[in-house]
């Protein structure tokens, strides 16, 4: 096998939907190998993004490329080396466990009978699946069922692994587990996590965007842009009923109960003055500073040049 | 209040769908189209009560077939939207949720079938339409149809398709509901019929009516009831609406019994009704303590080539089949009908009632229906497929799985083949189930003579290809339209075009998906040249499913973006050269096999479609109508030089005819006529003649005499003609020369004399549209001049040398005067000494021949050499009927009698002069000829032995009404006493029986008298009634001799011909005055008696004799031919019988005739024994509709 490192790069792609839904405004982004993490709210766009990665819809406009290979056009070749983990999906009820696995794996394109049987052997016992492999789908909890999705998904050990949501309905144990994996297949293959759990990512990511109404806000390594926040970001204590008065005389990009007490973050170049203190900044103060529309986006190259 | 809530919500969703309009849509088109194509017939008005009535029922059954989803999303949309957490956990309570969504589903379905009646309404008053009289406008009409008949339907099926989804948490399920529906009660109430013989079992088994109503009662209205009559909420009918109305609220029950308010635990289909085996134990995710042990993923090589898509075409097949064999339905209802079939075998197995020896040729006939037919119960397979392709293309979608799957590495021709080869692969498993309910049926019924061969050939050879093709098409508009609901829609109206492509205007079956010209199998003539056309046909239709596979490649759904815009916008992206090479190949095979088609059935052959032939028929008329009542010379002498080709499908005749003019007049021209196809040639007289007229598309000619034939005169007239079966026709027609299975008549081929007035337009309702003049079916029977012309007036004798391929024998009528062999191919020579009247055949096939001889006739049988099981008893029949006609009615007129197997499917046999030809069906025949039995086989071939006497060249009656009772009614009546005079008396009475059972058929009471009887019924079954009910009362010898002196006072073809008039005249000669009445009522009249036992009471006496009350209800009614029934006052002549404990009706304790007057009266009589039943009427002399009242029992 080429040992090259394979990277994505996306390319000033938009999609609006029939309801007018802009999804993805001019999306411009490199993705290396490595763990990549999609941070945004709900609806943000990262699964119209994922699914347009998965080969499973189409950008009004932009482009595409894994490695030298065209994903929009050429879907097939894609999917040969693409692991895809949806937010949503369900499994056919009737079905044995193993069963429904051996059948994704021969969708794969694993067709040895023998290394099928390993394969899947394999997969089962490290998503725990194996106790209940000869049970049907149909009685899986959600947790199962996602663990389930991650068996499929990491079926021929994919270069390009989108997950959408991955963490979602699982414990934290299984989380970890999960995430370990995941940082595991990052040496070498793009891994493309969606999320808007922070933790995620800054436990993980070599690399992150920021994503909201479709935009990207940011592109960054988690520690050069908490580094870049470094002394921007202030804290206070709020008293009751004074938070209104203290977002109009500062940019404040955070709140929360902390002790019964409100602490705001607020994001200023300078000192804020009293009651305030500098903090040190961390992932979720990166994020909530690009939510809240703070940061300012470098100029990246426009014209879409194909990675060589 | 919640309900009502619900009940707003949901009716607004169902309205809001595009999915009920286009069913509204589709009804009222139904309506209008039928309206269009249904013909009233006489005497009925357009807007008939008959007509709203029909429409109503059939518009039921396709709204049944149709409308499924409207409950199904009632009862389970929220179930598969996943909804249902967010409702269960509301404090709605079931009765509410339940009960508001079905109120909601039935309403819709209310409104849409309310669209049937309006539609009819409609059709018939929208401003602008043009219908000629109309009845006047009865509202009552449309509620009545509304109210009794759709609306019951409606609810009974909406609760059955509710119940269904509802409990299996799916939406699909109730086309399940609808398909079981729409099949299992019709077949359960056609085969209660048909085996108990009574048909009020459709009647309250059939909850939609097809069968019940529309094929039962409605039959027995006439044409003023077809005006005004309604269906009256009364009898069967009001039991079968209780009983439906109530099973419906018991399956609505236990859908409310059955129905949780829980999390489907899974989503098996049926999991409130099977207790589920063990519970699901969760995984518990281990290692808790996390992070610790890392996952490691097996290196593994996989590859993209060509072996990798087989194995994952193999998968996704494999997937596929398992996914519809694990459906409770996939196997389980064809198998349960296979089963039937081989389980019940004894009563499919069956013509005429008489068991048929179970041959793969006759298993075969009941197991292949053509994919279009929807009257056998085989229907459910296309249906089936219906519903699985919509199931395997929504598979992956359906289980939310379809993002993973489509983002799996597997090219979208694998996705789609896949699916087609699971689906082929359920077909071919329930072929599998045919065939073993086939063999199945075979092994219970005892016979082991099998033939697995031809069941691969007819199952998986022919009929796997069409509903592979169907399949086919199945899955590309699930593809195209990716709307299940309405993809079905889609797919049920193409389902119906298929089935009723002429009712759509089409006839050609290049234009019909997956159509052909038919094929048969028989055990001589094989398959025939049937299977050459129909691979023509079916290579052209793979060439369109290659297309179509193209088609549904390039449409193929994958990912997200579904709208058809925009996968047409992608579908040239999807072009591959494997693409382009497939259209390329498809494209020049639909073009070459297309064209060749074309060539075969339009340009060899002649085109017509069936509008066509009936305008041929009308022009036939119209052009040379007028040549009816001119006089031609009668045909007096055959001679024919015949040599078949079977393997060329081709024949030459070299013939002469013998024309004698036995008009009073001279004749000047000479009429000759054809069959359009069967062209002659080389005519030429004996005498100075010139053509005057060739008509070739109407095979008309004229030839006009220099010199006048005058009386007496006679002349020849030679011609040939010649026949051959150029390439195919687009449908089969009856093959005339082929191997091993030749047999055409005159009719067919050979030139005849004079305007052939059989080939008019019988319908009076056609006649009409065709602007022909209105005529009886028949002349009447007091039209002077009509009594004066026969149905044919040859009286010809008979001389052919015939030549046939080596290996077959070739048979004509007459005596074999020799045979030889001459350059490689057999020749026989036949004649007759005597007249054979103007019909007969000729045959040739690789028979075995069989020689007898009674008294000086010499008789020759010839027959396919495996169907010998019942020469013997052929020819006890054949004997035993020459000795008892020949002593009752006179001499048998020729000097030998010829049996022949006529190649084809038919059952029974027939008859012309000195040749009986029976069919392969009639031959394996196996009836129980035990004393208890029934041997109707015996019977038919001494029916058709009294064609000697009565028909054919021997009493040749006019052709006017009745005509039918001096041929047929007299063979049966003559047929019968051979039958008791061999068989006995138990025979007889089952042949009596078999009879009146065509009287509990639904049928209109209306009917002509015998004297002027006009259809079969009469002939056959009437009449044959009649004369046996007067040889009970007269004897036997007196009604034959009265025949006998029928016959004697003719001579055949010399005027005046006989008439019904003139047999009654023989019978009142033969009859005391005091039985007058009774011929009246049974000639003259259309008589019906209701005779009733109702009261038995047997009494000992003190001398130890018995005495019997019986409590008799009589009444006699004379229908007319409108319909109206007026009681005549009895004074009647009827048997009573008593009859002791074992004792048959042979051994009567006391049979006498006792006087019978309208109303009810006492019998009383005296009896030496115990008796046990009683009544009257035992022996079913009667025309009663009701047999089974006459007798009762002691203590009933």
């Amino acid at each position: 096998m080429e040992n090259q490192q394979i990277s994505l790069s996306i390319r000033n792609v938009s999609k609006t939907y029939a309801n007018g839904v802009q999804a993805l405004r001019n999306v411009y982004l490199d993705i290396p190998a490595g763990m990549y993490g999609l941070l945004g709210p709900n609806g943000a766009g990262k699964s119209t993004l994922m699914r347009t990665l998965a080969t499973l819809q189409e950008p009004d406009s932009g482009q595409v490329f894994l490695g030298g290979i065209d994903v929009l056009k050429q879907k097939e070749e894609v999917r040969q080396t693409l692991g895809y983990l949806p937010q949503e999906f369900g499994v056919y009820p009737g079905v044995r466990t193993e069963d429904l696995l051996d059948y994704f794996a021969v969708l794969k394109g694993i067709t040895s009978r023998a290394s099928r049987r390993e394969v899947v052997a394999a997969l089962l016992k490290q998503t725990n699946l194996w106790e209940v492999r000869s049970q049907k789908l149909g009685g899986f909890s959600g947790g199962m069922r996602q663990r389930f999705g991650v068996a499929v998904a990491l079926l021929g050990n994919p270069k390009l692994l989108i997950v959408d949501e991955p963490t979602a309905g699982l414990d934290p144990a299984e989380r970890v587990r999960f995430l370990n994996l995941l940082s595991e297949l990052g040496e070498n293959s793009v891994v493309l996590l969606s999320t808007h759990i922070v933790e995620d990512v800054s436990e993980l990511c070599t690399h992150m965007a920021i994503i909201n109404k479709g935009l990207i806000l940011q592109d960054a390594a988690p520690m050069h842009a908490v580094r870049e926040l470094q002394g921007r970001i202030w804290r206070c204590v709020a008293e009751k009923g004074s938070l209104p008065s203290l977002e109009q005389e500062h940019q404040v990009i955070s709140t929360k109960l902390l002790g019964g007490r409100t602490v705001a973050h607020v994001y200023s170049e300078e000192d804020p003055g009293k009651g305030f203190e500098l903090v040190q900044p961390d992932l979720e103060d990166v994020y909530f500073t690009a939510m809240a529309g703070y940061h300012h986006k470098q100029e990246l190259p426009q014209v879409g040049e194909v990675q060589s | 209040m919640i309900r009502w809530k619900i009940f707003c919500f949901e009716f607004a969703y169902l309205v809001r769908r595009t999915f009920t309009w286009l069913c509204l849509a589709l009804l009222l088109a139904f309506t209008f189209g039928m309206n269009q194509v249904i013909s009233p017939g006489d005497g009925v008005y357009p807007n008939n009560t008959f007509l709203v009535t029909a429409l109503t029922v059939l518009g039921g059954l396709l709204w049944l077939m149709m409308g499924a989803s409207i409950a199904g999303q009632a009862a389970a949309r929220d179930a598969q939207a996943r909804i249902h957490p967010l409702i269960y956990t509301t404090p709605v309570s079931k009765l509410d949720y339940l009960g508001g969504k079905f109120l909601a589903a039935l309403a819709v379905n209310a409104l849409l079938v309310l669209s049937l009646p309006v539609g009819i309404l409609l059709f018939f008053y929208l401003p602008g339409r043009e219908h000629g009289e109309l009845l006047p406008f009865r509202p009552w009409v449309y509620l009545n149809v509304y109210f009794l008949i759709a609306l019951p339907t409606v609810f009974v099926a909406t609760a059955l398709q509710f119940t269904f989804a509802a409990l299996s948490h799916r939406v699909m399920t109730s086309y399940l509901a609808s398909l079981l529906l729409a099949i299992f009660p019709q077949l359960i109430a056609m085969s209660a019929a048909t085996l108990l013989g009574n048909w009020s079992w459709a009647a309250l088994l059939d909850p939609i009516g097809v069968a019940g109503i529309v094929g039962g009662e409605m039959q027995t209205w006439t044409a003023p009831d077809k005006n005004t009559r309604l269906m009256a909420l009364e009898g069967v009918f009001l039991l079968n609406r209780i009983c439906w109305l109530a099973a419906a609220a018991g399956i609505l029950w236990l859908a409310y019994r059955r129905y949780g308010f829980v999390h489907p635990v899974t989503n098996s289909r049926w999991p409130r009704l099977k207790r589920r085996s063990k519970a699901q134990t969760e995984a518990p995710a281990k290692g808790a303590t996390g992070g610790a042990a890392s996952i490691t993923v097996p290196q593994v090589q996989r590859s993209f080539g060509f072996a990798t898509r087989f194995w994952q075409l193999l998968a996704m097949t494999r997937a596929s089949f398992g996914m519809i064999a694990r459906n409770p339905v996939g196997l389980t209802l064809v198998g349960a009908i296979a089963l039937a079939s081989a389980v019940f075998g004894a009563f499919i197995m069956k013509e005429n009632g008489v068991p048929l020896l179970s041959t793969t040729q006759q298993v075969i006939g009941c197991l292949a229906a053509p994919v279009g037919n929807v009257s056998s119960p085989w229907v459910v397979i296309p249906l089936l497929i219906l519903y699985f392709a919509g199931e395997l293309v929504w598979r992956e979608r359906d289980a939310g799985l379809g993002d993973v799957a489509d983002a799996a590495p597997v090219p979208d021709w694998v996705l789609f083949m896949g699916k087609f080869m699971g689906l082929g692969l359920i077909i071919l498993a329930w072929l599998g189930l045919l065939m073993t309910g086939g063999i199945g049926m075979q092994f219970i019924l005892g016979y082991d003579k099998l033939e697995p061969g031809l069941y691969v050939k007819a199952l998986f050879g022919l009929q796997l290809i069409d509903y592979l093709l169907f399949a086919l098409l199945a899955l590309v508009v699930h593809v195209v339209v990716n709307q299940k609901h309405i993809a079905y829609l889609v797919l049920l109206f193409v389902f119906c075009f298929m089935a009723f492509p002429s009712r759509f205007g089409v006839e050609h079956p290049l234009l019909i998906y997956g159509a052909d010209p038919g094929w048969w199998y028989t055990d001589m003539r094989g398959f025939g040249p049937t299977l050459g056309p129909w691979l023509w046909f079916k290579l052209y239709w793979t060439a369109w499913a290659l297309l179509l596979l193209v088609g549904g490649r390039l449409l193929w759904v994958r990912g997200r973006e579904q709208s058809l815009k925009h996968r047409l916008r992608v579908a040239p992206r999807r072009i591959k050269r494997s693409t382009v090479w497939v259209t390329v190949i498809g494209t020049g095979l639909l073009l070459t096999t297309g064209s060749f088609i074309f060539y075969n059935t339009n340009v060899l052959n002649a085109y017509h479609t069936e509008a066509d032939g009936l305008e041929w028929e009308a022009e036939y008329e119209r052009r040379y109508g007028r040549y009816n009542q001119s006089p031609q010379p009668q045909l007096t002498a055959t001679k024919l030089q015949v040599e078949l080709y079977p393997d060329q499908q081709e024949v030459e005749i070299r013939g002469a005819y013998t024309l004698v003019n036995k008009t009073t007049a001279a004749l000047d021209t000479i009429q000759l006529g054809s069959e359009p196809g069967a062209a002659f040639g080389e005519v030429r007289f004996n005498r100075p003649a010139a053509g005057v007229l060739t008509d070739s598309a109407f095979g008309f000619r004229l030839y006009a005499l220099k010199a006048p034939l005058q009386p007496g005169d006679s002349l020849q007239v030679d011609f040939v003609v010649h026949h051959k079966q150029n390439g195919f026709r687009h449908r089969n027609t009856k093959p005339l020369v082929v191997a091993n299975g030749t047999f055409f008549t005159n009719y067919d081929l050979l030139p005849a004399i004079g305007y052939q007035r059989f080939r008019e337009i019988q319908d009076a309702y056609i006649r009409k549209n065709h602007q022909l003049a209105a005529r009886p079916v028949l002349p009447s029977l007091y039209e002077h001049e009509a009594r004066r012309k026969p149905f044919s007036a040859d009286q010809t004798t008979f001389e052919a040398i015939v030549g046939t391929a080596k290996g077959e024998v070739a048979v004509a009528p007459g005596v074999l005067h020799s045979t030889w062999e001459k350059d490689g191919r057999r020749y026989f020579h036949y004649k007759t000494n005597a007249s054979i009247g103007g019909e007969y055949a000729i045959l040739s096939a690789n028979y075995q021949v069989k020689e007898s001889r009674w008294k000086d006739v010499t008789i020759r049988i010839y027959h396919h050499p495996s169907h010998d099981q019942n020469i013997e008893r052929m020819l006890r029949s054949v004997k035993a009927s020459l000795a008892y006609y020949t002593a009752q009615f006179g001499p048998y007129p020729f000097e030998s009698f010829t049996l022949v197997e006529g190649a084809g499917p038919g059952g029974g046999a027939s008859a012309d002069a000195g040749i009986v030809y029976f069919g392969e069906q009639y031959a394996i025949l196996n009836p129980d000829d035990s004393p208890g039995g029934f041997d109707l086989p015996y019977y038919i071939m001494a029916h058709e032995m009294a064609h000697q006497w009565w028909g054919l060249a021997r009493l040749t009656p006019a052709y006017v009404e009745g005509a039918g009772v001096l041929i047929e009614s007299l063979s049966v009546y003559s047929g019968m006493q051979v039958l008791e005079k061999d068989y006995g008396d138990h025979h007889l009475q089952q042949y009596v029986d078999y009879l009146h059972a065509s009287y509990a058929m639904p049928r209109s009471l209306v009917s002509a008298s015998l004297l002027q009887a006009n259809e079969e019924f009469l002939y056959y079954k009437k009449g044959g009634l009649a004369l046996y009910a007067l040889s009970k009362y007269i004897g036997k010898e007196k009604v034959n001799g009265a025949l006998r002196s029928l016959l004697q006072k003719r001579t055949t073809g010399e005027l005046p011909l006989p008439t019904t008039l003139d047999l009654y005249q023989e019978l009142q000669q033969a009859t005391p005055d005091s039985l007058h009445y009774l011929l009246t009522d049974l000639f003259k009249e259309n008589t019906y008696w209701r005779l009733k036992t109702k009261q038995f009471v047997a009494e000992e006496s003190k001398s130890g004799d018995w005495r019997v009350t019986l409590k008799i209800q009589a009444q006699k009614v004379v229908v007319d031919s409108a319909g109206n029934e007026e009681e005549v006052p009895m004074h009647d002549w009827l048997e009573v019988g008593l009859y002791e404990e074992g004792k048959g009706l042979s051994e009567p304790l006391y049979l006498r005739m006792h006087r019978v007057r309208s109303g009810e009266q006492l019998i009383k009589m005296t009896v030496p024994r115990k008796p046990e039943s009683g009544g009257i009427d035992p022996n079913k002399l009667m025309i009663d509709l009701r047999l089974d009242d006459n007798m009762r029992q002691e203590g009933d």
